[in-house]
């Protein structure tokens, strides 16, 4: 193989072929405890898992967990539409009846159906109906409390003036809509004093 | 019985025809996991996973329709790299007891034997598990480059590239080796 100790790629294959000739012996009580499990696996899933099994043979289509063959499943098929199409068919025919004795068990009165009437569409708000005609007449008098006056009163002389009463009157304002010319926000004429 | 019909036996759970097919791949299964593994009873949990899955595999309708021995170590091989991963570090004692204990020898020449040693030991402590595996389906169980790169799930460029970088590696390791000797 090599005189000067240099080793080159065939060499390395030629000793791992080499290593095909190494014995490896499984052990016997290994195998055997092994090769039971996997033939009790194999029986359990003929007994078993049949159902998960595809493709499996004629022999086997009575089993109970045997699969489904084409032509059940397209009878399965079949009547489970015309089931679905009974019970849609007899949920429209008798939808009223249906509900009604719904609420009769809940104990709810039967809802009358309110159809709200429909309001109308405009691109714009509807302002022109708007008329802010609005009148403040705050008519407010003051009547202030006369003063008591005091009695300290130390020379004898009486007082001669006394306070009248005023009355403070407010004018009406009126803003009749037609004739406010304000246009603007924040633009609103003041009234001309009369 | 043909490879075909045993398959097909198998497919219907019949007894005789898995009996027939562990006899016959389950030496050759628990012989790769241990060239891998070095520890008997890793190996033989590696052939019980190998064969578990054999059946699942048939219970859903899949598995091989030939070449049983290649999906056998197909199989095989992805069950070693899952359980190799966290073993990698505690390797030098277990390569020492594998080879003393369970190596009865062929006659070789006691210097290729001592360089088999070294290469099984490099391949345990240097190599990926890629490389590693590569190198025992191509050159110690005899599967063509295309067999192989179906086993590991590569192309075949990629198993020819991983093949020549680990030859290279072990050669270049055997050299060193001796040299100090």
């Amino acid at each position: 193989m090599r005189n000067e100790t240099v080793f080159h790629e065939q060499d390395v294959i030629r000793l791992l072929n080499r290593w095909k000739g190494r014995e490896y012996p499984y052990p016997s009580d290994l195998q055997s405890k092994r090769r039971s499990a996997f033939l009790a696996a194999g029986a359990s899933f003929l007994l078993h898992g049949a159902g998960k099994a595809i493709g499996k043979s004629v022999s086997r289509a009575g089993h109970a967990d045997a699969p489904m063959t084409i032509g059940m499943k397209i009878t399965l098929g079949v009547l489970s539409t015309v089931i679905l199409a009974q019970i849609a068919y007899l949920g429209l025919t008798y939808y009223k009846d249906i509900v009604a004795w719904i609420n009769r068990m809940q104990g709810n009165p039967t809802p009358s159906l309110v159809v709200p009437s429909p309001v109308p569409y405009s691109t714009e708000p509807n302002l022109g109906t708007i008329t802010p005609t609005f009148t403040v007449s705050p008519t407010a008098t003051a009547t202030p409390t006369p003063i008591p006056t005091e009695s300290t009163n130390w020379w004898g002389i009486q007082p001669t003036a006394t306070i009248s009463t005023p009355t403070i009157s407010i004018p009406t304002i009126s803003i009749p809509t037609e004739t406010n010319p304000g246009h603007h926000y924040g633009q609103t004429k003041t009234p001309k004093p009369k | 019985m043909d490879e075909a019909r045993l398959l097909m036996a198998a497919r219907m759970f019949d007894q005789d025809a898995l009996k027939t097919i562990f006899d016959s791949y389950a030496p050759v299964i628990y012989k790769y996991a241990l060239r891998l593994c070095h520890v008997v009873i890793e190996a033989d949990n590696i052939v019980g996973d190998v064969f578990a899955l054999f059946l699942e595999q048939l219970a859903k309708g899949k598995g091989p329709t030939t070449n049983l021995r290649a999906y056998l170590f197909q199989i095989a091989y992805h069950v070693i790299v899952d359980q190799a991963r966290d073993r990698r570090h505690t390797t030098q004692l277990d390569v020492a007891d594998f080879r003393g204990e369970y190596a009865s020898p062929v006659v070789l020449q006691a210097e290729e034997n001592a360089a088999l040693d070294i290469i099984i030991n490099v391949m345990y402590t240097e190599l990926s598990h890629d490389q590693s595996h590569i190198l025992i389906l191509r050159f110690v169980e005899g599967f063509s480059i295309h067999e192989t790169a179906e086993i590991v799930h590569k192309s075949i460029n990629n198993v020819k590239v991983i093949q020549n970088r680990a030859l290279k590696k072990l050669r270049k390791i055997l050299n060193q080796k001796y040299e100090m000797k």
